[in-house]
């Protein structure tokens, strides 16, 4: 197990080198940098100044391996927006926003998606199927989540003046941020599971346990569930970073804090020291869900076993 | 060949099902009457679509969806079936019923280990503790010829092969000591060697625990070696009915003769092509008069075509449902 | 006759015109995929005759009837610069439709090539290939799409270009993998050793079985791109004034709720119905062209 993890992990990481590479590049092919972006361009004296300050007059490559080896000494250097603090300190400021939203929304939208697909196909062909499926599978998915958040504002915050509109401060902050971000993958997740629960449960070993008497509660755990939920783990951690990717959108209507607003403007200013730290942490959180995903996999379903391993 | 009602395990009683779909019924069975009794092995033959299978569904009260058991009765251990509340089919299915499916590769749970499938049945219909019913297991496992199956057992389904998973099936299906057992097409998904092994066994074990057996296969020859009557299913309706000994050697219904004659002879003479019967065999989603057989019979007349032909004897036991049955014996007609 | 005789069904090779002939009519007997794709389709009518439809010219302002409420004149009102919000809303379906079946256009160009090539070629090209995938994928499509935008600036042309650049990973996958899956099965097999014709095998064989998982994937990648064009839209990214979108409609409109609510409501009603409509006839087509799936 473990060679097979520091193998999959030795891959993610060459991918990543090469992923930081052409991101680098492409930061830098486009014309204009980081400082031309001012109202008045500055003197030449200036800039050139400015620019052997960040390292910006340097060969190309070479510019790449300085940031490849302040990034092995932990160091992935300043913002040029904001020359005070570092990249590391604007990140870990926001990062923890991004997170706690991002993860219970995860969280609400996984477990309540489950729960509503698998009652519903157990109930298939009910009335209660037929609700649960118009409304969370079809309404989850109408509307983007920042409209559904839009609306929420309009009717909770603006009208009712129950919870606030934005902003990042009390407990209450999280609700309708949860909320509409969660609506669009609990639908997906409710559709997913409600198909691998009806395909179990029209297959021959559920029938065959029927035919030996077990109980409806038994087969139902572990004839039915038990198999239609496994497929649902290649689903389940792989979306992860895309849902994340969501919350920009998430941020920009609630007005949080959190990563979400650095992606706009970084990549709108030229920033690319935290370009390049943004993007790390997109492709290292995205394949280490890959990996985790599969690994959970082998471990659950008996029928796939990394090679070398005995029950 | 007396009829010993006394002996009388199960017997189906004008059974009727029938499949309402969007715009027409298919009535899969229409008025079936088998009886089986303790010990003996009923071969059901049919083409696809004759609702053999059904039938077997039917026993158990498993006719899949949207599929209805219409009328009839089936009465077993003094009680119709069809009429008991579900709480008590389940209890009689696994444990006075088996049945043993026709495709064993996915008949398992793949997440749960062999010894699962038996502890769960075990423990179920013979109230036994877990420790007996893994020693039970064992025995089980080893009468059906696994090899080693204290570790056999420990592993999930899909490191078996075919073969090794139907013996399980049977041992499963037997688990609990039924009295009836349904083989729907056992050997039908398995090589030829292994199907030869499972059959001995099979014999085997329906002989050794007198069991009433159905074994449901579309392959005569199956039925020839291992079975002692024969009933032959044609549209949802018995044809024929007989000993195994009669049915080859003196069939009285076209079909049947017809089947037979399709079998194809080793030592033939070489001009001789393949022979089939002509046609297809109807799905019937119309209940008109008439042999369903009429349209592809070469004995057809009039009267077949107007009236039901009911199952009537032509001799000692040996029915059949024709207006013109045959009288010629096999050899005679095939030669 | 006494009973119906049917003949005997599936055959494991398919023909190309009874298969669509069969599809077609699942397709149709699906009640809510039906009216879905009639409803897809009207809002695509609408977006290709968009300058015919729209009762004022795209940019027709009028100052003295700002945030009106319907009227003879402006049937469902007018936005915060006097505009016909009628108009503003099929010209807003137009650009919609051209991002939303724009983008998978030029995903499906540039992956399905790849995604075939490297089936076809194995080996090397398909291990590079394997590898492209996994670095494409690593930062999600958007973040990706985001990038090139904020770096090669905004407006519908880049828009569409760069959603539908970055959208070629899903393609590439998918035709490989149908690939792969065909051509090990036993009728090219079988066609392969009655000695048919490569080309012949091709299109009247593979193709028909290939076509239909890639056409569902199309489909379904609409209401997605909606999303995220609106999305971008939303964040002052995409398209720009006067260019009329639904997703800019509505980031327009969240100022003047108290006062006009039609102005944000009408984006977003036509966001869903659009939304709402591909999704379902995405699915009615998935279902009418493999009818195994659920």
């Amino acid at each position: 197990m473990l060679a097979y993890l520091g193998q999959r992990f030795l891959t993610l990481l060459l991918v990543m080198l090469v992923l930081t590479m052409v991101i680098f590049g492409l930061m830098h092919a486009v014309p204009g940098g980081p400082f031309n972006m001012t109202q008045q361009p500055l003197p030449p004296a200036a800039m050139a100044n400015i620019m052997r300050k960040y390292g910006l007059s340097e060969p190309l490559w070479r510019q790449y391996l300085n940031w490849l080896w302040a990034l092995l000494h932990g160091d992935l250097g300043i913002p040029f927006e904001d020359p005070t603090t570092t990249v590391t300190g604007l990140i870990a400021h926001a990062w923890p926003i991004t997170l706690i939203v991002g993860g219970i929304t995860i969280g609400v939208s996984y477990i309540g998606g489950l729960i509503v697909g698998c009652v519903s196909a157990l109930r298939h062909n009910t009335w209660i199927d037929w609700l649960l499926t118009s409304v969370v599978s079809t309404a989850g998915v109408a509307l983007p989540s920042y409209v559904v958040g839009f609306l929420l504002i309009t009717v909770f915050a603006v009208k009712l003046g129950w919870l606030p509109a934005g902003g990042w401060g009390s407990p209450e902050d999280v609700i309708l941020p949860v909320i509409a971000f969660a609506l669009y993958p609990m639908a997906l997740m409710a559709r997913y599971t409600r198909a691998s629960t009806l395909e179990v449960t029209y297959s021959d070993y559920v029938r065959m346990g029927r035919a030996r008497g077990l109980s409806d509660r038994r087969i139902t755990t572990r004839y039915i569930l038990r198999t239609s939920l496994i497929p649902l783990i290649t689903i389940m951690g792989p979306n992860i970073p895309n849902i994340l990717t969501g919350s920009i959108f998430i941020e920009a209507t609630f007005a949080l804090p959190g990563l979400g607003q650095y992606f706009t403007t970084a990549s709108l200013q030229r920033d690319y020291p935290l370009i390049m730290a943004l993007v790390l942490i997109v492709a290292a959180l995205w394949g280490t869900c890959y990996i985790l995903s599969d690994v959970a996999y082998t471990l659950v379903d008996p029928r796939v076993r990394i090679e070398g391993l005995s029950r | 060949m007396t009829s010993d009602t006394a002996s009388d395990l199960l017997k189906i009683h004008d059974l009727h099902v029938s499949f309402p779909l969007e715009r027409s019924t298919v009535y899969a069975v229409q008025g079936l009457d088998i009886t089986l009794k303790a010990g003996e092995r009923l071969g059901v033959v049919g083409e696809s679509g004759s609702g053999k299978s059904i039938t077997a569904q039917s026993v158990l009260r498993m006719v899949p969806e949207p599929g209805k058991i219409t009328s009839g009765q089936i009465v077993y251990d003094g009680t119709d079936l069809l009429a008991q509340p579900e709480s008590r089919m389940r209890r009689i299915r696994g444990g006075q019923i088996g049945l043993i499916p026709q495709n064993p590769l996915t008949s398992l749970n793949p997440v749960i280990t062999i010894e699962s499938h038996f502890v769960e049945v075990l423990t179920l219909h013979l109230a036994m503790t877990k420790r007996e019913a893994v020693v039970r297991t064992v025995e089980l496992l080893r009468s059906v010829g696994i090899p080693d199956p204290a570790t056999r057992m420990k592993e999930y389904p899909h490191r078996l092969s075919g073969g090794q998973r139907q013996r399980v099936m049977i041992a499963l299906s037997l688990a609990c000591e039924p009295r009836v057992l349904i083989a729907d097409e056992p050997t039908t998904a398995l090589d030829v060697t292994i199907q030869a092994q499972i059959l001995e066994l099979f014999d085997d074990l329906v002989v050794r625990n007198n069991i009433g057996a159905f074994l449901i296969t579309h392959n005569l020859g199956i039925v020839a070696g291992h079975c002692d009557r024969v009933v032959v299913m044609y549209a949802g309706r018995i044809m024929e009915s007989a000993t195994v000994d009669e049915l080859f050697e003196l069939p009285a219904h076209p079909y049947t003769l017809g089947l037979l004659r399709c079998v194809p002879r080793l030592h033939a003479t070489r001009t001789r092509s393949f022979h089939a019967i002509p046609g297809l065999p109807p799905r019937v989603t119309q209940l008109t008069a008439g042999c369903p057989f009429a349209p592809r019979c070469d004995r057809v007349t009039e009267q077949c075509h107007n009236e039901t032909p009911p199952l009537v004897d032509v001799g000692g036991g040996h029915t059949a449902a024709c207006w013109h049955p045959v009288t010629l014996t096999a050899k005679e007609v095939v030669a | 006759m006494t009973a119906v005789t049917v003949p005997v069904p599936v055959t494991e090779r398919r023909s190309s015109s009874s298969f669509w002939h069969a599809a077609w009519y699942r397709y149709r007997r699906n009640k809510l995929a039906l009216v879905s794709g009639v409803i897809a389709v009207l809002i695509l009518v609408v977006g290709i005759f968009a300058p015919i439809l729209a009762p004022y010219s795209d940019s027709a302002t009028n100052l003295n009837a700002v945030l009106a409420g319907p009227s003879a004149h402006y049937l469902l009102g007018t936005d915060q610069l006097g505009r016909d919000l009628l108009t503003r809303a099929i010209y807003g379906d137009r650009t919609s439709m051209t991002v939303a079946i724009g983008a998978p256009l030029i995903g499906a160009i540039i992956g399905l090539p790849v995604g075939i090539l490297s089936g076809w070629f194995g080996g090397k090209t398909d291990f590079v290939s394997l590898r492209a995938f996994e670095v494409f994928t690593m930062v999600p499509q958007i973040l990706m799409a985001l990038l090139l935008i904020s770096l090669f600036g905004s407006g519908l042309g880049k828009l569409v270009l760069f959603l539908g650049i970055t959208a070629w990973v899903g393609f590439a996958r998918l035709a490989r993998a149908q690939y792969i899956a065909l051509r090990d099965r036993d009728f090219v097999q079988a066609a392969r050793a009655l000695g048919v014709p490569t080309r012949r095998i091709v299109f009247i064989h593979v193709l028909p079985n290939a076509v239909g998982p890639m056409i569902v994937y199309f489909v379904q990648q609409i209401p997605a791109t909606i999303f995220t064009a609106a999305g971008f839209s939303f964040l002052g990214l995409g398209v720009q004034d006067p260019l009329a979108d639904w997703g800019k409609m509505i980031n327009d409109g969240e100022q003047y709720l108290q006062v006009d609510l039609m102005v944000a409501l009408l984006p977003i009603i036509c966001i869903a119905l659009a939304t709402l409509s591909f999704s379902f006839a995405g699915d009615g087509l998935r279902d009418a062209l493999d009818p195994t799936s659920r």
